[in-house]
């Protein structure tokens, strides 16, 4: 009872010691892994004065022994003669960059004339450096020591002086990264080839590129006490509503973790109902997906080493939609995108409906077909529950084996599986062949989800209605079937109702189930709460006379981004759900 | 709002509407289901001239606002019985529905506790998500019922209908009575008003719904006779069921009955997670609560037992009959009386809300 | 926007809603043992046909035509059957006891036809069908039939392409149905006409005849109504007109001419072809279809205001419709317009006399309401006074009424040769 009303209420559950072990008291903790990296470095301490301690210091800062940590002492001045230290890691900083900005430029720095070398001091001689002499885009003078390392660790180079205050870290990040290659997750067959890599500022690049806009932000934020990764949070300022933008940025502050592998975590700190099977956030390999994302209003966050890039809010609509239906004439958008969504529910439901009506409605069946289906299963040992949890635990079981292995041989897994399941399971009488047909269907239809985790989500759901199904017929089939409509209509996304663009008929039917002309798209989605409405003039093809006469008869000037007659219509089409 | 007050009014009660009113009305019973409408309309119109007055209050704060505490609480708790009294009736109605031609060998109790279940789920998430499921469902039941018109055209002989007149003005008019107590159950939206954005709106959002919620009960009367004829619908135990029986898709999807009790099933059990929500909250209200949450579970124990009272089906109709016979009278009777209480406050100078009300709505 | 901040403060209460969620269907599919009535489809005995009849001493006789579901394909097409029978008190009883002979659990919702004998029709059948529309499971679009031969051997016979007697029924009905030999003859049909006083059931005939020895290959293409047997059986299906009902008892047989007659009448002859022979020296026949048929009953004006005046009434059966001529075997080629009237009047003439001869049978030998004559006069009459004063009394008036048929067709179309290829003289 006390467990069921902390369910209702939501009370989070007490701490538990897991297996009997008690937990580690905290000053073993200490002592043993908690303060050695971050612990050791106090901010703000100030650079050593002499080069040898710096080398020492970053020595026992970085543990000395890395082989990639590289310490190279250089003279960079020579009247009076000035000894330098260049601090990089290798791999991480390119090493032309490292050639080109430093050695070089460095060693012929005394043949620039006027460069008084009495006028250097302690004070001053790294910024005349950074002016002067380093050929650096993205180039600073700093003076902690805590700093330096963290932008040496994410692929700067630094330049000790001797003797100076500040050091000089300029740009020369040039790893080795993955090239922009065609999207895996989302293909099209018409649209952009560009996929998001692993690389940020590639990241941001192609972003920015496709967005020229100056009110494109991008905010830098860090996440992740030893990974320090970079997260950049983008919008457009002026569209994106700021409460959306605090929202999502204040749960990214509250996140304090250690390491931040890819987006997937990110994701899961900052949605509303982790718990949940449905994703609440969208995520796109496309940065054509991410800037029309951005465009409609809504959030997007770059991860550092991730090419999923996140789009917030998210809502059911959005995970059955694909770039491509905008990139295909709209005949062809509006019924493959119903399709879709056909085949997300048949996905979802047909194995159950087909246990139900098997087992408890034999009268809905025609007759011939009743007959079949008897007839197919009377060698078959199992009750048609088991049969079909056979088959689904199987057909799981080749997706994923097939997604795990190496690309060739998991098309192979795929064919052997599917013979495995098709004929030998049926010619040997464990399945009859019309649950694998109920099968067959159900997998295909799940594929056809464009978002990975819905369908992940349908796939997982599927199981629990197949019980009830086998446990009440179609009314177990309905009552599993409006618990998850429930719990839909109760999802938010960062406070936006989940189910929000299916529950304006006339919107819906113009863009979340159909799609509807792209030239008809005069306003932007509402479920973001943009701050500009309006997205392109009401009548574009005023070349067509046709269309000139009725955007004359709506008083829509030429040049005037239709929102006067719009705006009524829209009013009467929302009256018919007054509740937010 | 329309879409939840629609299915307030519909849900349950057009699986048997026919039953209750072609024997009294004839062939022109459907026409009583429209006349039963008016009731809805007032009811409406009443509510929404209180939403006006008290735009951001609950029924029973409005109801200890213009009378006093003790007298607002009752007033709270006679609505809290309607509600459970429709819910009791609603859910075993349909529970019947599923027992006797499906499930026949299920224990009617179990088939009651998943229902109630789902309703306690649904009214843990509150009205929003409700509302939200409610207009989703309903797209798909309306399909489905136009479906089913669609399909019953083959089968149906539209000439069953007439005469027009039915067994004459009078029973006709005793029909739509019963009717309206259908028409009556809007009256749970007084409950949800407070959620509404539109509060000017809300007379014509209630109005609409039932209005919509008896043109579908029509419809389920209409169609029923014009296939069954008035004797043969009087005659069937769920004459929305026997007519959806009739009907089928040529050879291959005859037996489809099943498929519409269950996408009815949807919709009822929306309806009935309103009223449970209605009703909680109202009680919440009553007992000075501040969250309606710690009473769902007691509460749902509750309905589930008085839902089992009626043991038989005999008793059930029993029940739903009386039900329809006294019940349009409070229905009516609860807003005007709240209104009138409100004037008659206002009139005595206290009302300086209503004051400012009345300047907002200019 | 204050909904993003609302919203937010809540979403800890509510985070907990998908854990609700998982333990409603855990908890759900946790009593999975509890699923009483669930049956495998396999362990299912679907009755195909049920036939009702009288056995001694009042009791019921049912056959029980059951699918014995095969589970190799290339079998499937020659689904085999298994028919048993048993004897009780009533249909319900007699089904019961079968029940218990049974291994399978025999289940009524794939009933697809309903055969009652002459002899249990001619006693009522108003106690057979009580245990069926109570049952849900039974369809309502089941075909109900009677039949004069035993039912035994009804349910034996075997079809080139369906073995399963019940089934080929079915088909036959189908198109019979669609071609107007038969009436509508399904169970809600039944239902909904026996409890209507002014429209009396019709159900369809089904007889066994003697099927002719297959001495061609183009047997098969002998229509519809005849149902081939192959090789093995000596006899075949058909549907031969249909019985009339008064009240649940059957009253007579009506032949097929004479089903086609009602079914105009009463408005649901899709089409109907038949032979006119023609007068005169030539003779010959011609071929014509009819399409397009209404047909609308008309009374005088004071039945509707006093139904006292019903009593004697003169009925006129309007009929209007559409001849399609498919052959003239004939000299008269009706070129003309003038022939072609004169033909059609003689049509019509014909079409009269047939609805005569059908109104007098059924006033005079049935007396039973079957043109559908009450029914008009039910939508015409304030219900009160057709509850009270017309439906007790009506299986009489209707015995008085004077019914004129008016019958008046024209030739719409002659197909795609306006004459006769034949030898120049």
């Amino acid at each position: 009872m006390r467990l069921l009303r902390r369910l209702v209420r939501g009370e989070p559950r007490r701490p538990r010691m897991i297996l009997g072990r008690p937990p580690l008291p905290l000053e073993e903790v200490a002592d043993g892994i908690g303060t050695a990296g971050s612990g050791a470095l106090p901010p703000d301490s100030p650079i050593p004065d002499t080069l040898d301690r710096v080398e020492q210091r970053l020595g026992d800062l970085l543990g000395g022994g890395s082989p990639d940590v590289i310490l190279r002492r250089l003279v960079i001045w020579t009247n009076p003669e000035i000894d330098g230290l260049l601090f990089y890691i290798e791999g991480l900083a390119s090493r032309d960059v490292v050639n080109l900005v430093a050695l070089r430029s460095v060693m012929l720095a005394e043949r620039v004339p006027r460069m008084d070398a009495a006028a250097l001091s302690r004070d001053n001689i790294a910024s005349t450096f950074m002016t002067h002499l380093v050929p650096s885009g993205q180039i600073s003078v700093l003076s902690c020591m805590d700093r330096i390392v963290e932008q040496v660790l994410t692929g700067e180079a630094a330049l000790f002086i001797e003797g100076a205050r500040q050091c000089v870290v300029f740009e020369a990040k040039g790893w080795e990264h993955r090239g922009i290659e065609e999207p895996h997750t989302e293909k099209v067959v018409r649209g952009p080839r560009e996929g998001f890599s692993e690389l940020l500022r590639a990241n941001t690049a192609l972003v920015r590129r496709r967005l020229r806009t100056p009110d494109l932000r991008m905010d830098s934020m860090k996440v992740g006490r030893r990974s320090r990764t970079d997260i950049v949070l983008a919008y457009i300022d002026g569209l994106a509503n700021p409460r959306l933008v605090a929202t999502v940025r204040e749960r990214i502050d509250h996140i304090d973790t250690d390491i931040l592998p890819d987006s997937g975590f990110i994701e899961e700190f900052i949605e509303d109902y982790p718990y949940s099977p449905f994703p609440q956030i969208q995520y796109t390999e496309r940065p054509d997906r991410f800037c029309a994302g951005l465009s409609e209003g809504l959030v997007g966050i770059i991860v550092d080493g991730s090419p999923m890039a996140l789009l917030a809010p998210g809502n059911l609509a959005s995970f059955f939609q694909s770039p491509e239906d905008y990139y295909e004439r709209f005949p062809y958008g509006g019924p493959l995108r119903a399709l879709r969504y056909a085949a997300g529910v048949t996905a979802l439901i047909f194995p159950a409906l087909y246990v139900a009506v098997s087992l408890f409605h034999q009268e809905m069946l025609p007759t011939k077909l009743a007959l079949a289906i008897a007839g197919s299963h009377m060698p078959v040992p199992f009750p048609a529950l088991v049969e079909a949890l056979l088959m689904e635990v199987a057909l799981e079981l080749i997706r994923e084996s097939s997604i795990r292995l190496p690309d060739p041989v998991g098309q192979t897994m795929g064919f052997v599986g599917a013979l495995l399941l098709g004929d030998a399971a049926v010619s040997a009488g464990l399945v009859s062949p019309i649950m694998v047909i109920v099968v067959a269907v159900t997998g295909l239809a799940s594929f056809t989800i464009p978002h990975y985790p819905t369908g992940l989500a349908i796939r997982l759901l599927r199981f629990p209605l197949l019980f009830l199904s086998a446990w009440l017929g179609l009314f177990g089939l309905m009552a599993g079937l409006m618990a998850i409509a429930l719990h839909l209509g109760a999802l938010t996304s960062f406070g936006v109702p989940y189910l929000e663009p299916l529950m304006k008929p006339r919107s819906a039917l113009r863009d979340v189930i159909w799609r509807s002309p792209v030239f008809t798209f005069s306003k932007r989605p509402e479920y973001a709460e943009p701050l500009d409405q309006a997205r392109q003039k009401k009548f574009i093809r005023t070349w067509d006379p046709g269309v000139a006469k009725m955007a004359r008869e709506a008083g829509d000037a030429p040049d005037q981004t239709g929102s006067g007659a719009l705006g009524r219509s829209e009013d009467k089409g929302g009256s018919g759900d007054e509740k937010g | 709002m329309v879409i939840l007050t629609a299915e307030t009014v519909f849900a349950t009660g057009f699986l048997g509407v026919a039953r209750q009113l072609v024997p009294v009305a004839g062939t022109a019973a459907w026409i009583s289901c429209f006349l039963g409408a008016a009731v809805g309309l007032l009811v409406a119109w009443l509510a929404g001239l209180l939403a006006q007055r008290f735009p951001d209050q609950n029924l029973v704060r409005m109801a200890e606002g213009i009378f006093t505490a003790p007298v607002g609480k009752g007033i709270g708790i006679t609505f809290t019985a309607y509600c459970t009294f429709i819910l009791a009736i609603g859910s075993r109605q349909f529970v019947l529905a599923i027992w006797i031609p499906f499930l026949q060998n299920t224990s009617p109790v179990l088939i009651s506790a998943v229902f109630f279940l789902l309703i306690v789920y649904a009214a843990y998430l509150g009205i929003e998500s409700i509302a939200r499921v409610s207009l989703l469902f309903f797209t798909v039941v309306a399909s489905s019922l136009v479906l089913l018109i669609w399909l019953a055209v083959p089968v149906s002989v539209p000439a069953r209908l007439l005469p027009l007149g039915g067994l004459g003005t009078v029973p006709v008019l005793k029909a739509s009575l019963l009717a309206s107590s259908y028409a009556g159950e809007c009256i749970v939206a007084l409950a949800f008003i407070r959620h509404l954005k539109d509060k000017r709106g809300a007379a014509r959002a209630i109005g609409t719904g039932a209005v919509i919620g008896m043109a579908v009960m029509a419809l389920a009367t209409g169609i029923g006779v014009m296939m069954l004829g008035t004797r043969g619908i009087s005659r069937a135990t769920f004459p929305a069921l026997e007519t959806a029986r009739m009907v089928g898709v040529g050879e291959f999807l005859e037996r489809a009955e099943i498929l519409f009790l269950a996408l009815w099933f949807s919709v009822a059990l929306l309806k009935l997670a309103a009223v449970f929500y209605a009703s909680v909250t109202s009680a919440a209200d009553v007992l000075n609560l501040r969250d309606y949450r710690p009473l769902i579970i007691p509460y749902a124990i509750l309905a589930t037992v008085l839902s089992q009272i009626p043991r038989t089906d005999v008793e059930t109709f029993a029940s739903v009959r009386w039900f329809l016979t006294y019940t349009p009278w409070y229905a009516a009777a609860l807003p005007a009386l709240l209104l009138l209480g409100a004037m008659a406050g206002g009139l005595r100078g206290g009302g300086d809300r209503s004051g400012t009300d009345r300047r907002e709505a200019r | 926007m204050e909904r993003i901040d609302g919203k937010r403060a809540d979403a800890r209460g509510r985070a907990t809603s998908a854990v609700v969620l998982l333990v409603l269907l855990l908890l759900a599919s946790v009593s999975i043992c509890g699923c009483t009535d669930a049956r495998e489809i396999e362990s299912v005995g679907f009755i195909l046909g049920l036939g009702i009849d009288i056995a001694d001493g009042g009791r019921v006789r049912i056959w029980v035509q059951t699918a014995v579901p095969s589970s190799k394909p290339e079998e499937a097409e020659r689904q085999p059957a298994w028919t048993t029978s048993s004897e009780g008190e009533s249909v319900w009883d007699a089904m019961r006891k079968l029940n218990s002979r049974s291994a399978k659990a025999l289940f009524r919702g794939h009933i697809r036809v309903l055969v009652f004998s002459e002899k249990y029709a001619r006693g009522g059948i108003a106690r057979a069908l009580d245990v069926l529309a109570r049952d849900g499971d039974f369809r309502y679009k089941s075909w109900v039939v009677v039949t004069s031969d035993p039912i035994e051997r009804l349910f034996a016979v075997q079809a080139e392409h369906e073995t399963v007697a019940s089934l080929h029924v079915n088909d036959i009905m189908l198109s019979a149905t669609r071609s107007s030999t038969a009436p509508l003859s399904r169970f809600m049909d039944l239902i909904t006409s026996l409890e209507q006083p002014g429209d009396q059931p019709l159900l369809a005939r089904v007889s066994l005849v003697k099927s002719e020895p297959a001495s061609g290959e183009s047997e098969a293409g002998q229509g519809a109504n005849a149902g081939q047997d192959g090789a093995s059986g000596q006899e075949c299906v058909e549907i031969s007109g249909s019985a009339a009902f008064h009240d649940d008892k059957m009253v007579g047989w009506l032949d097929p001419e004479q089903t086609a007659a009602v079914l105009m009448m009463r408005n649901r002859l899709r089409d109907y072809s038949f032979t006119h022979r023609m007068p005169g020296r030539e003779g010959g026949t011609v071929g014509v279809s009819l399409s397009g048929v209404r047909a609308a009953i008309e009374f005088p004006a004071q039945a509707s205001t006093d139904p006292d005046a019903l009593r004697g009434a003169e009925v006129r059966i309007r009929v209007r419709g559409g001849v399609d001529i498919r052959e003239v075997n004939s000299g008269q080629q009706a070129m003309n317009r003038q022939s072609l009237d004169e033909l059609a009047s003689r049509l019509s003439r014909q079409i009269e006399e047939n609805l005569a001869q059908l109104i007098h049978t059924a006033q005079h030998v049935l007396g039973s309401d079957i043109i559908g004559i009450g029914e008009t006069v039910r939508r015409r009459v304030p219900s009160r006074v057709w509850d009270r004063e017309v439906s007790p009394t009506w299986h009489d008036t209707f015995k008085t009424l004077k019914i004129v048929p008016d019958v008046s067709v024209e030739v719409v179309k002659r197909g795609m040769t306006t004459s006769s290829p034949v030898p120049e003289r």
